[in-house]
């Protein structure tokens, strides 16, 4: 599979915008 | 795949589809050169130093909730992920060799949300972000 990857700042802009975090998606470390 | 139209392309920014507003998009891989020239060369010597791509995008305004100004602006200052596709599916997009994915994070420093055009116009921004992460290339896997 691809590289269909959320980081936490991908989930804060979900979350401002009141969107429904992804559940199966893989999460990494933020490289901020 | 053969030669295409150029009309496809898939944007995803912080896994939100944004392509039906983008009017043009170019990502750029590049890396530093470091110069490693010593006494004695010829001419200048370069190795890879560290990546420093682009991603600029034109897009198309809209305001309403959680199409492209909307995301950008929660982006905002933010580092947050693309996803780019050479040929966006309308329903499912196949990732292959001949239609990879290029992820990468991008640095949202910049926004020109009341941009370019005049009356007879279409609102639209105009951006360019400096990545932050290496651009990686995939080749199985799905888009949308």
């Amino acid at each position: 599979m691809a590289d269909q990857q959320i980081t936490p700042a991908d989930i804060e802009v979900l979350k401002k915008l009141g969107l429904p975090i992804p559940t199966e998606t893989k999460t990494k470390k933020d490289e901020e | 795949m053969a030669i295409y139209l150029d009309n496809l392309v898939g944007l995803k920014i912080a896994t939100i589809d944004l392509s039906e507003y983008v009017s043009s998009i170019t990502l750029t891989q590049t890396f530093d050169e470091v110069e490693t020239t010593t006494m004695g060369a010829t001419s200048h010597t370069f190795s890879k130093g560290l990546e420093a791509s682009t991603l600029t995008v034109d897009f198309l305004n809209d305001w309403a909730a959680s199409k492209v100004q909307a995301t950008l602006q929660a982006a905002y200052g933010t580092s947050v992920t693309a996803l780019i596709v050479p040929v966006r599916a309308s329903s499912s997009t196949t990732i292959s060799a001949t239609n990879p994915l290029y992820t990468v994070s991008i640095l949202v420093n910049n926004l020109t949300p009341v941009g370019t055009g005049g009356p007879e116009d279409f609102a639209r921004s105009s951006m360019s972000f400096t990545c932050t992460s290496v651009v990686t290339h995939a080749t199985s896997g799905t888009f949308n």
